[in-house]
């Protein structure tokens, strides 16, 4: 019983170090969701915008759900009015952000 | 005559309007030509914000056999922004100079103007657009188009894949005696940064529109 007990304390840990490790790595992901995204030619304007700044790593548009995924490069994030702001200047507007 | 005026501004007054964006996006640049049964046109275009661009234009009016080169400025008046669907009101202006390819020399050239509204609706599913254009070309030409379209995506594409609109386009030139009116059926299809247009008028004069956004 004993053992059983420490094997699974040791998975447990490792486990967590994992999802820290993996989350330090990735930096922060970002989901904006758009309103006015309705072509490609609204998210390539998206994804341009975004993939310029220094800080990203990774920018995902889905337009079935007008969806904006940001990854943030390791120990980078990016405000809400960042955020906005950037969205705006490419000429659409946020419904909401989540992170 | 005057019925079917009205038609086309009630049309475009309760569905709004388009073409294919003469803005992009901040520092994006727009190439495009545009051919029908009126003119053929080239046109380059640099957005230094995602509400303004500027460029130039050369155009060649072929039954009356002339050409504009003029500089142009278009401005996003405003974009409404909603989830699912979107809209824009353009102004486009332009000024240069008009050139006739015959008749006496001295009188071969003059100063070209143009101005315009243009706007636009569409969600996923449904386009619709409305145009004009007021142009000023001394002796050589001076007239007022309009232009309407409205449009159906037979599919939903993803980001990346190639979209596919079937279009109905109405031209009116209200200064011609005869065929005031053009109608061209058209499909539009736009992949990643490159659109064209394919299509050919009731009256067989073939429509050929090409635009890419780098």
């Amino acid at each position: 019983m004993r053992i059983v007990i420490s094997v699974v304390l040791v998975i447990v840990i490792f486990s967590c170090m994992a999802c820290f490790a993996k989350s330090s790595v990735n930096g922060e992901t970002i989901n904006v969701t758009l309103k006015g995204l309705v072509c490609d030619f609204c998210a390539r304007a998206i994804e341009k915008t975004f993939a310029k700044q220094a800080d990203v790593e990774k920018v995902d548009v889905d337009l079935d759900s007008a969806l904006l995924v940001v990854e943030m490069k390791p120990g980078k994030t990016m405000d809400d009015g960042t955020v906005a702001r950037l969205v705006a200047e490419a000429g659409y507007e946020v419904e909401s952000v989540r992170r | 005559m005057r019925t079917s005026i009205i038609a086309i501004f009630l049309m475009c007054a309760v569905c709004a309007p388009a073409w294919a964006r003469p803005v992009s996006y901040a520092g994006g640049w727009t190439l495009a030509t545009y051919n029908d049964g009126d003119s053929d046109s080239g046109i380059i275009h640099y957005s230094p914000k995602a509400d303004r661009s500027l460029g130039i234009r050369a155009e060649y009016f072929r039954e009356k056999d002339w050409l504009m080169t003029a500089g142009q400025f278009n401005a996003l008046v405003k974009r409404w922004n909603e989830p699912g669907w979107q809209a824009n009101a353009y102004v486009k202006s332009g000024a240069g100079w008009a050139y006739k390819c015959d008749g006496p020399p001295e009188n071969r050239s003059e100063l070209a103007l143009f101005s315009g509204f243009a706007a636009d609706w569409e969600n996923r599913r449904y386009y619709i657009s409305y145009e004009n254009r007021l142009l000023y070309a001394g002796h050589i030409h001076r007239d007022i188009e309009q232009k309407a379209r409205v449009g159906i995506a037979p599919y939903i594409g993803g980001y990346g894949d190639i979209h596919t609109w079937l279009m109905c386009e109405v031209r009116y030139f209200p200064g011609m005696k005869h065929d005031q009116f053009m109608v061209t059926p058209l499909v539009r299809f736009f992949k990643g940064a490159v659109m064209a247009e394919v299509g050919c008028s009731i009256k067989g004069d073939v429509l050929f529109n090409w635009v890419m956004f780098f």
